[in-house]
C-alpha cells in the first residue's frame, strides 16, 4: 500500500507526471463504459437520465460511465406468461383460486371460471422500461378486463363450446389495442385458454345436459337403425309380392293358352265325326267314374216290388 | 506548494457542482421548491441545477401509474345487486397542481377511488341490470356506461389534482358472495330445463323417424300388392278371352265336353249312381248287339 502510494507521488513530482497520471485515471474510468448486448435483448442508453438510444442492438458497445450514463438491458426475444382466472404460486401449491379471481359473468347471468394464458413480450423497451410503473399488473387487468367484456355479451353455452376460439381472439385483440392506446410497451402474442368450466356446485347438471345431448343423438341413430333395416325388408317383401303375382300370371294363361289348344283340337275332330267322338268321350267319363261309385240298375221292366239287382 | 492550491480549488468545484446539480430521469418529474414554494418544473428528463441548500427538490412519478380500488357492490336502477372491480390507469399531468392537492400517491389514489366509487354507482343506480349484463346487443350498454363513469373521472381528475386519466376500466363483474348459492340454484334448474329439453327432442326425432320408416313400409307393400292384383286381374280377363275365343268356335261340343268333366269331378265313392237298365250305357249289356246307339 505504502509502495502504491510512493510510486503514485513520484510520478506527480516527475514533470508532466500529473497529466499522465491524469490521463491514465481517465482511460481508467472510460474503460468501464463498454458493455456487451446478448444476442437475445435490446438495451437503453441514457444521459443523465435521458433517453438517448431507445434500442441498443445486440453487440458491443461503449456508454458513458455512472453516474453519467446509464444502460439497461431487456430480453426482447422471450415470452413471458401471466396467468389470468389464477395465480401461478397458488397453482403450483394446489390452492383453488378464490371465485372473485377465478369466476367471470356471462351474458345470460351464469357464472364461469376460466383459465387463461396470455403470452406476451417486451416490444418497447424504453416504454416497458421507463413510461409504466407496472406493465405486467397492467396487461394482467386488461386481459381480465377484456374477458369481462367478452363474457358479459355472450351466452354460457357459446363460451363453454363454439365461442371459445372468437373469445380468445376477441381477448387478444381488445388487450393489444388498450395496451398500445396507453403505451405500455407489451406485444400480446396470444392468449390460450386452458379452461372455460362451471364452477364445482353445478358441473354435474352441466354434465347431465352433455349426457342428454349425447342421449338425444343416440335415440336417433337408433331410430335410423330401425329404419334402416325395416325399409330394406319391406322392398323385398313388395318384390316377393310381385313375382308371385307374375308366376301365376304366366301359369294361369300357360294354361288358357294349353286348355284352348286341347279343345281346338278336339273341336277339329269333333267336326269331322260328331257322334262318334261323343259317343267315345261319353263312355270314357263313364269308364272313369263308374267304377268308384256304388252303383244301382234300375230295369223298367219290373213292376211294384223293388226291382233292384246290386251290381258289385 | 502549487499542486496543493490546485487539488483544493477543484475540490471545491466539484463539490459546488454535486450540491447544485440534480439529474431529472426520464421516469419522473421534478418541482423545485424555494423554502416550500414551487419555483421551477421540469417534466424533460436532463441535467439541471439549482441553488444549494435553499431550493429542495421534489420528484413525482412521471410514468403511467395503476390503482386498483378495492371491489366494491353496486345497486342497479332495477335492484340487483352487482360487485364491480375496476382499476385506473393514470399519470401526473400538471404536477404543480398535484403537488398542491394530494401530494402523495396515496392520497392521489384514495381521491380517485372515491370519485371512482361514486361515479361508477351512480351510472348503475341509473340502468337495469341486463345493460351490465346481456346477450342482447341492443340491451347491452356497458361498454358506453364506462366510457361515460370514465369520462366524468377523467373531468374530476384534471380538474382538481392535475391527474390524466388513461383509462377506467372494470376488470371484473360479478354477484355478491351471499347470491351465489341462489345463482349456482338457478343456474342447475336452467341446466335440468335443457337437459330434459334434449332428451325430448330425441324422444320425439325416434319416434317421427320410427314412425315414417314404418309408413314408408306400408306404403311399399301396398303398392306391391296393388301390382300384384294388376298382374293377376289381367291373368285372369285375358286367360278368359283366351278361353271364349277357343270356345266359342264350338259352344254346344263345349258344353257336351265340359258337362263330362264336370261329373268326373262331381262324383266320388260315396255317390250313390242309380242307372235304368235302358240307359245308354246299360241297354248295350241288357239287349245285346244292334240294341241301342
Amino acid at each position: 500500500m505504502r509502495s502504491w502510494a510512493a510510486a503514485l507521488l513520484a510520478a506527480l513530482r516527475r514533470p508532466g507526471g500529473g497529466a499522465a497520471v491524469a490521463a491514465t485515471l481517465l482511460l481508467a474510468y472510460g474503460a468501464t463504459g463498454f458493455y456487451t448486448v446478448p444476442t437475445t435483448s435490446l438495451a437503453v442508453a441514457r444521459v443523465c437520465g435521458a433517453i438517448v438510444d431507445a434500442a441498443v442492438p445486440p453487440g458491443v458497445h461503449w456508454w458513458w460511465p455512472r453516474p453519467f450514463g446509464r444502460v439497461d438491458r431487456v430480453e426482447v426475444t422471450r415470452t413471458f406468461l401471466m396467468p389470468v382466472g389464477y395465480y401461478f404460486l397458488q397453482d403450483e401449491m394446489g390452492i383453488p383460486p378464490d371465485p372473485a379471481v377465478s369466476s367471470w359473468l356471462t351474458g345470460d347471468t351464469n357464472i364461469l371460471q376460466l383459465r387463461a394464458k396470455v403470452n406476451y413480450r417486451i416490444a418497447d423497451p424504453a416504454k416497458f422500461l421507463f413510461d409504466t410503473e407496472t406493465p405486467a399488473k397492467i396487461l394482467r387487468n386488461v386481459a381480465g378486463s377484456a374477458f369481462t367484456e367478452a363474457a358479459s355479451a355472450l351466452p354460457v353455452d357459446d363460451l363453454l363450446t363454439s365461442g371459445r376460439l372468437a373469445l380468445i381472439e376477441r381477448v387478444r385483440a381488445r388487450a393489444q389495442e388498450l395496451l398500445d392506446d396507453w403505451g405500455v410497451g407489451i406485444q400480446v402474442l396470444t392468449v390460450n385458454l386452458e379452461s372455460v368450466e362451471p364452477p364445482p356446485g353445478v358441473v354435474a347438471a352441466f354434465q347431465d345436459v352433455q349426457n342428454a345431448r349425447a342421449d338425444r343423438e343416440r335415440q336417433v341413430s337408433e331410430a335410423e337403425t330401425y329404419a334402416n333395416g325395416v325399409l330394406p325388408v319391406a322392398r323385398g317383401e313388395a318384390e316377393g309380392k310381385v313375382n308371385q303375382a307374375l308366376t301365376f300370371s304366366d301359369q294361369r294363361l300357360n294354361r288358357a293358352h294349353a286348355d284352348a289348344e286341347r279343345f281346338a283340337q278336339l273341336a277339329a275332330e269333333h267336326r269331322r265325326a260328331p257322334g262318334l267322338l261323343e259317343r267315345r268321350l261319353y263312355l270314357e267319363t263313364a269308364e272313369r267314374v263308374l267304377p268308384r261309385v256304388r252303383r244301382y240298375v234300375l230295369d223298367p221292366g219290373g213292376d211294384g216290388a223293388l226291382p233292384v239287382r246290386i251290381v258289385e | 506548494m502549487k499542486l496543493s492550491r490546485l487539488i483544493v480549488c477543484v475540490a471545491l468545484v466539484f463539490a459546488a457542482a454535486f450540491a447544485s446539480a440534480f439529474v431529472v430521469d426520464t421516469t419522473e418529474y421534478a418541482v423545485v421548491t424555494r423554502f416550500g414554494r414551487p419555483v421551477r418544473t421540469y417534466t424533460t428528463p436532463g441535467l439541471r441545477f439549482r441553488v444549494p441548500v435553499i431550493d429542495q427538490v421534489v420528484r413525482l412519478d412521471a410514468r403511467l401509474l395503476m390503482t386498483e380500488p378495492p371491489v366494491a357492490e353496486y345497486l342497479t336502477l332495477d335492484k340487483k345487486n352487482v360487485v364491480a372491480r375496476a382499476f385506473l390507469a393514470w399519470r401526473v399531468e400538471a404536477p404543480l397542481r398535484y403537488l398542491q392537492t394530494v401530494v402523495l400517491r396515496e392520497a392521489a389514489e384514495a381521491r380517485l377511488t372515491a370519485v371512482t366509487s361514486s361515479e361508477v354507482g351512480a351510472a348503475f343506480g341509473s340502468v337495469p341490470f341486463d345493460a351490465l349484463v346481456s346477450t342482447e346487443p341492443d340491451k347491452m350498454r356497458l361498454g358506453a356506461i364506462m366510457a361515460q363513469v370514465e369520462g366524468r373521472v377523467r373531468e374530476t381528475a384534471a380538474r382538481e389534482y392535475g391527474i390524466r386519466l388513461v383509462a377506467l376500466r372494470l376488470e371484473r363483474l360479478a354477484f355478491p358472495q351471499q347470491n351465489e348459492a341462489s345463482v349456482y340454484q338457478r343456474m342447475r334448474a336452467e341446466r335440468q330445463r335443457i337437459a330434459k329439453q334434449f332428451r325430448s327432442e330425441g324422444e320425439e326425432a325416434s319416434l317421427k323417424i320410427r314412425a315414417e320408416a314404418d309408413r314408408e313400409r306400408a306404403r311399399i307393400l301396398s303398392d306391391a300388392e296393388r301390382k300384384a292384383a294388376e298382374i293377376r286381374g289381367k291373368a285372369e280377363a285375358d286367360a278368359a278371352r283366351i278361353y271364349a275365343d277357343a270356345l266359342g268356335a264350338d259352344p254346344d261340343f263345349y258344353r257336351f265336353v265340359r258337362t263330362l268333366e264336370a261329373y268326373d269331378k262331381i262324383i266320388d265313392k260315396d255317390t250313390t249312381v242309380v242307372l235304368p237298365a235302358d240307359s245308354p250305357l246299360m241297354k248295350g249289356l241288357m239287349t245285346g248287339p244292334g240294341g241301342g246307339r
